[in-house]
C-alpha cells in the first residue's frame, strides 16, 4: 500500500515540478552611454532558449573555454542566476554577467545584420569566448579581443583596466564581428586561390597571416594592406552599429585615441610606404619591423573608416545605407585584389573605388575624397568629382 | 510555486518509499539470533541541534569545471525512530569583480529534510532522506560609484540525502552526509559532503 502511495506522490511530483524558466529571459545588465553614463537596466533577450544556457539564434557563449582551429570545445556557458523581484534574472557573479552581456550585444548585432541584409554572409549562431586565456611569448595577454579566422570564432580576453570591460563594449564586439564578414567575403576567396609559396612548408599560408608574411615580396606586403582594410572597415561597421564614433575610448585601451571615426582626414599612403621599413630591416629586427608595419596598416585603416563615416554623414539612416552598400560590395574586393596580390604592392586607397562604386556622392563627399585619395585615383575612378 | 509543490511531493515519496521498502522486506530483526532491542528503547523521541560544515561542489559557468565551496551550517532535528525531521540552514556569499564592476551575492538557505534510519537503535545508524527548501537571495550590483542596484529574490530547491549518524557520550552526535540538491531549474545538481556535530536530548 505504501509503495502505491509513494508512486502516486512521484507521479504528482513529476507533473507539478514543471521546470519553466521562471525568470524569463529578462536580465539585469549594465548599460553604457556617453549621455547617461552607466546604469543597471533590465534587458529582455528574445533569441535565448533558456537563461541558464547561453545558446540561441544569435550566439553561443563559451566562458573560459578552450579554443582550437575547430572552434570552442566543451559546452556553452551556464550562468549563475538569482531570480529577483519582477522575475528578473540577476547574474550572481561577474563571469555570468559578462557572458550574458556578450550574448545581449550579439543579439543586437544579429538584428543589425538582418536589418541591412548581410546576415547570410555568416554562419549563425556566432561563437564567442568570454575570458579567453591566451598566451603569447611575453605571457598571458589581456585587454584585447580577437577574431580567429580559421575557427570563425571571437575571443574576449580578460580585462584589467579601469574602463568598460570589452564584453560590455558593443563597439569592440561589433568591430570583431565585422572581421568575420571580411573573412567570409574577402579573405576566404583569396585564400582559396592564393598561390603564395609557403616558406616554412607544411601549412598553407593565408593572406591574413602577418607573422609569417614574407617582407621582401609584394604578396607578403599586401597582407598588411589587407589588414588595413579589414581593421578600417571593422571600425566603420562598429561606429555605425553603435552610433558612437569613439567607441574604443570607454575601454581605455592603448593606442586607440587616434582611431575615432570622426577624426581628421589625410591622404592615404601609397603601399610603397611599407618598403623603407623593409630596407631598414636587419637581422633580428623582424618583430619590431612587423609591429611598425602593423601600426601603419591600422592608421591607414582608420583613414578608410573616417572617410566612409564622413561620406555617410551624421544621419543614422544614411550611415546604415552606406554601410549596407559597402557590405554588399565586399565580395568584389577579391576580384580587384587577385591580379595584384603576387605582383605589385597595392595602395591603401585601392579599396575605396570598389566599395563606393554605385554609391550616391554629393559635393561634400567629393571634398572628403579629395582629402584622402590621390589626384590620379580621384579623376580616374570618381568622374562625378571632377572639377 | 508549482515546482515547490512538486519537490515536496517528491520528497514525501522518497521517504515513504524508504519506509515501505523496509516494511515489505523480510523481518531481518526478528529472524536474527540477536534479540531485538526493546520497543520502548527504540521508539523514543530525540531532539538534536548543532552546527556543521558543508563542502559543496557545484558546476562552474563553464560546465566542464566544478567549484568547491566550504559553507557553515546549523541544524535542529526532531527524531522519532526511525524517522527524523531536520531543519537545516546554510549561508553562502560570493564576491566577484572586474574593473569597476562588482557583483556580491548572498544566499541564506533554509531546508526541511525528512529521513529514515535503517538499523534500529544502533549507535552507528545509516539513513536516507529527502528535503525541500528555499534560498533567500540578495545580489548587490555596483559599477564604481556610478551605479548601484540591489535585487532580492528567492529560489526553491529540493534534494536527496544519505549518510550515517553516530551517537556517543550519551548526549553527543555526529553525522557524515552526502546530499544532491537541485536548485530551481538549473540543470546541474549541487553535490555536498556535510559533517555535523551536535547535542542530543
Amino acid at each position: 500500500m505504501r509503495i502505491i502511495v509513494s508512486l502516486s506522490f512521484l507521479t504528482l511530483a513529476a507533473c507539478a515540478g514543471n521546470p519553466n524558466d521562471e525568470c524569463g529571459n529578462k536580465f539585469a545588465l549594465p548599460k553604457f552611454s556617453t549621455e547617461t553614463g552607466v546604469r543597471f537596466e533590465e534587458v529582455q533577450l528574445r533569441t535565448l532558449g533558456s537563461p541558464y544556457r547561453l545558446k540561441g539564434a544569435a550566439a553561443e557563449i563559451f566562458y573560459e573555454g578552450a579554443l582550437s582551429d575547430a572552434g570552442y570545445g566543451g559546452s556553452v556557458a551556464e550562468p549563475r542566476l538569482i531570480r529577483g523581484a519582477g522575475d528578473v534574472c540577476v547574474p550572481a557573479d561577474t563571469g555570468s554577467m559578462l557572458s550574458i552581456a556578450a550574448y545581449e550585444i550579439f543579439e543586437r548585432i544579429f538584428d543589425f545584420d538582418r536589418g541591412i541584409g548581410v546576415e547570410g554572409h555568416l554562419k549563425w549562431p556566432r561563437k564567442v569566448g568570454v575570458e579567453l586565456h591566451l598566451r603569447n611569448p611575453d605571457g598571458q595577454t589581456h585587454n584585447n579581443a580577437h577574431y580567429f579566422g580559421v575557427a570563425d570564432s571571437i575571443g574576449i580576453l580578460p580585462y584589467s583596466l579601469d574602463g568598460v570591460h570589452l564584453a560590455f563594449n558593443p563597439g569592440i564586439l561589433a568591430h570583431e564581428h565585422f572581421h568575420a564578414h571580411f573573412q567570409s567575403q574577402v579573405l576566404n576567396p583569396l585564400n582559396a586561390v592564393s598561390e603564395i609559396i609557403s616558406s616554412g612548408g607544411g601549412i598553407k599560408p593565408t593572406v591574413d597571416d602577418l607573422d609569417n608574411a614574407d617582407l621582401q615580396s609584394p604578396s607578403g606586403l599586401n597582407r598588411f594592406v589587407l589588414r588595413a582594410w579589414n581593421e578600417g572597415l571593422a571600425d566603420f561597421y562598429a561606429c555605425v552599429f553603435t552610433g558612437e564614433p569613439d567607441f574604443f575610448t570607454a575601454s581605455n585601451l592603448d593606442r586607440v585615441s587616434e582611431r575615432e571615426c570622426n577624426g581628421p582626414l589625410t591622404l592615404f599612403a601609397p603601399g610603397a610606404v611599407l618598403k623603407p621599413q623593409i630596407a631598414a630591416t636587419g637581422p633580428g629586427q623582424n618583430v619590431n619591423i612587423r609591429k611598425e608595419m602593423v601600426g601603419i596598416a591600422y592608421f591607414q585603416g582608420t583613414l578608410a573608416a573616417r572617410l566612409l563615416y564622413r561620406i555617410a554623414g551624421p544621419d543614422k539612416a544614411a550611415q546604415r545605407q552606406l554601410l549596407q552598400h559597402v557590405m554588399r560590395q565586399l565580395h568584389r574586393v577579391p576580384l580587384m585584389v587577385r591580379p595584384k596580390l603576387d605582383r605589385t604592392i597595392m595602395d591603401f586607397e585601392d579599396i575605396v573605388p570598389v566599395l563606393l562604386d554605385g554609391a550616391k556622392l554629393d559635393t561634400m563627399d567629393c571634398v572628403f575624397l579629395s582629402l584622402t585619395l590621390s589626384k590620379q585615383t580621384l579623376s580616374r575612378r570618381f568622374s562625378q568629382c571632377r572639377l | 510555486m508549482p515546482s515547490l509543490i512538486g519537490a515536496a511531493l517528491f520528497a514525501l515519496s522518497v521517504v515513504s518509499i524508504a519506509s515501505a521498502a523496509t516494511e515489505v522486506a523480510p523481518p531481518a530483526v526478528q529472524t536474527a539470533e540477536v534479540a531485538p532491542p526493546p520497543v520502548e528503547s527504540v521508539r523514543r523521541w530525540h531532539f538534536s541541534f548543532g552546527t556543521g560544515l558543508e563542502v559543496r561542489g557545484q558546476q562552474e559557468i563553464n560546465p566542464q569545471y566544478m567549484e568547491a565551496k566550504v559553507l557553515p551550517q546549523f541544524f535542529v532535528q526532531v527524531r522519532y525512530f526511525p524517522y527524523t525531521l531536520s531543519l537545516e540552514g546554510s549561508y553562502e556569499r560570493r564576491d566577484t569583480s572586474t574593473g569597476p564592476l562588482s557583483v556580491s551575492s548572498q544566499s541564506s538557505q533554509m531546508g526541511l529534510w525528512g529521513r529514515y534510519e535503517f538499523i534500529p537503535a544502533a549507535k552507528l545508524s545509516p539513513y536516507a532522506g529527502a528535503g525541500v527548501g528555499l534560498s533567500f537571495d540578495t545580489v548587490d550590483l555596483n559599477y564604481g560609484d556610478a551605479a548601484t542596484k540591489t535585487y532580492r529574490g528567492r529560489r526553491e530547491f529540493f534534494g536527496l540525502s544519505a549518510g550515517v549518524r553516530y551517537e556517543f557520550w550519551n548526549h553527543l552526535m555526529q553525522e557524515l552526509e552526502t546530499k544532491a540538491v537541485l536548485i530551481e531549474d538549473r540543470r546541474d545538481i549541487a553535490l555536498s559532503l556535510i559533517y555535523r556535530l551536535g547535542f542530543v536530548y
